[in-house]
């Protein structure tokens, strides 16, 4: 069981405001969906709580099981049980994804992996993400296609079991059969080892099948909303003119009113116009 | 057959090779004349560490072939000229790994003189500090040559922008029926990919050890007896990951 708390979190990039004490929870077994619009501090809020250089905690703090993430280094987030799926996957030339996976896996053990067991762990996930069977011996997502990149962030996945998996619009650049088998392999490893995640998608169809448990819409650096599925559909039909009009946001700055928290009903209330 | 002491080599040497694996180590100023005999397969693995200036010529006779690993990873300048002459079906490979942390030269030709000849020339550096390092790879292919392949692959991975590296490939052709390519890249890690590795909890030196395989692989996997494969990666990875840990932190 872990639980992930971020707690007033304001991050800054080259003295820029992004996320404005930002709250959320994450426990073990909950997969939370974030939305919002391009630009509005999705992707940031993920990339900081990986620890990525570019990114300024300004204030707050992240805790993983009690421990200060802020604290850590990147390699030691990922070691403590964060992994973050990356939306543009990065190209390492001369590094083997088999070489690499096993020197990851090895991170975490205090004994190396037999080589018998990591090739019969690989083998596994790269049948069950349907990648190549020379994904091993290429270098790490060089020449991948889009779609490629996106499987080989969660084969990764699989084979690190993370206890917190954020994922970074995985979905961006699969096709439609690719999507389906995505999700039924996360699915597949959340049953397996139930984590907490954190996915960040623009599209309903992802969500469908990933069922997330709570949905946060995230706008000008804060969480505005936060509700059940039913919020995803209502995004997907109507997009987010409607909370900029119901919350008082003017989409162009950062200046917004006040923070919601939507349960069912009360989203089908503001389906009716009654927020 | 296997062979995990070098023999020491120094000064003027003229060679009829006939063992299939040959680990030389070269010392000082060395020139090396190398006849390949006929229908033979030799492969021949350089060590480089104590040499200053090594001068190499080598004949590969009919339908025979030529392995040749280069190693040099100690911070000893040196310039070195090689010169691989291919007969009628005779064929070459060589790859080489650098450590660039000293004034290093070289000038490899291979020339293809007889028919259906094949070469294949692979170098990889990794450059930690701002001394010359200058790769000269030329392919000749003489108009003799029907029915030639010639492959040159030239990579370097530096580690700042003060890194300075030359890799020059070149083609000269007179027989157009002929196969040929050379491609170079150089280029440092970049902080994105730093971050990558890092964020699958790799930490600088695991992360150094990866990026020395990527380079020291590739030569190593010429040597075909395993006990002197492994020795080899054991040395070349202690001084790349001390060599090149402080220039990634």
């Amino acid at each position: 069981m872990s639980t992930l708390e971020i707690k007033d979190l304001s991050v800054s990039v080259n003295d820029k405001p992004i996320l404005s004490n930002l709250s959320l929870t994450v426990n073990s077994g909950e997969i939370h969906a974030l939305m919002g619009p391009n630009g509005n501090g999705k992707s940031t809020l993920l990339s900081t709580i990986m620890g990525d250089p570019d990114y300024t905690v300004t204030h707050g703090s992240i805790m993983l099981d009690g421990k200060d993430v802020l604290s850590m280094s990147v390699d030691q987030r990922s070691k403590a049980g964060i992994f973050l799926a990356m939306q543009y996957p990065i190209e390492i030339p001369g590094v083997t994804n088999s070489d690499f996976l096993k020197e990851a896996i090895n991170a975490r053990r205090e004994s190396p992996i037999r080589l018998f067991e990591f090739y019969r762990l690989m083998e596994g996930a790269i049948h069950d993400l349907k990648m190549k069977p020379d994904l091993a011996h290429r270098f790490l997502n060089q020449g991948f296609s889009g779609g490629e990149k996106k499987r080989n962030e969660i084969v990764q996945m699989k084979l690190l079991k993370p206890s917190i998996a954020m994922l970074d619009e995985t979905d961006s650049g699969l096709d439609v059969d690719a999507l389906k088998l995505v999700a039924d392999a996360i699915l597949d490893l959340h049953q397996t080892a139930p984590m907490g995640m954190l996915v960040v998608s623009h599209y309903k169809r992802f969500y469908d099948y990933l069922h997330p448990s709570h949905v946060h819409v995230l706008i000008n650096g804060s969480i505005i909303l936060s509700g059940e599925k039913d919020l995803i559909e209502r995004i997907d039909s109507e997009g987010y003119d409607w909370i900029y009009r119901q919350y008082g946001i003017d989409p162009s700055n950062n200046g917004k009113t006040s923070s919601g928290l939507l349960g069912t009903c009360a989203t089908k209330g503001a389906f009716n116009g009654n927020l | 057959m296997a062979i995990c002491n070098p023999i020491v080599i120094s000064g003027e040497n003229h060679l009829n090779v006939v063992e299939p694996l040959v680990y030389w180590q070269l010392n000082g100023n060395t020139n090396l004349d190398v006849m390949v005999q006929p229908n033979s397969q030799v492969t021949l693995v350089l060590d480089l560490n104590a040499c200053r200036s090594v001068q190499f010529h080598a004949m590969v006779q009919p339908d025979s072939i030529l392995d040749v690993a280069l190693v040099s990873m100690k911070d000893q300048s040196i310039d070195q000229h090689y010169r691989i002459t291919l007969q009628n079906g005779a064929t070459t490979n060589i790859r080489s790994c650098f450590l660039g942390n000293a004034k290093k030269t070289m000038k490899m030709e291979i020339i293809h003189h007889g028919l259906s000849t094949v070469s294949t020339m692979e170098h990889y550096g990794l450059i930690n500090t701002a001394n010359d390092f200058k790769i000269e790879a030329i392919g000749t292919i003489e108009k003799e040559a029907d029915n030639t392949q010639c492959r040159q692959a030239l990579r370097a991975l530096t580690f700042s922008d003060h890194d300075h590296v030359t890799m020059v490939p070149s083609l000269y052709i007179d027989n157009y029926n002929c196969s040929a390519s050379h491609s170079t890249s150089i280029g440092a890690m970049s902080p994105k990919q730093l971050y990558y590795l890092q964020s699958r909890g790799l930490t600088m030196e695991s992360i150094t050890l990866l990026l020395a395989k990527g380079y020291i692989t590739p030569v190593l996997e010429l040597i075909p007896e395993e006990e002197l494969k492994t020795q080899l990666r054991e040395e070349i990875e202690k001084v790349v990951i001390d060599a090149c840990l402080t220039k990634l932190q």
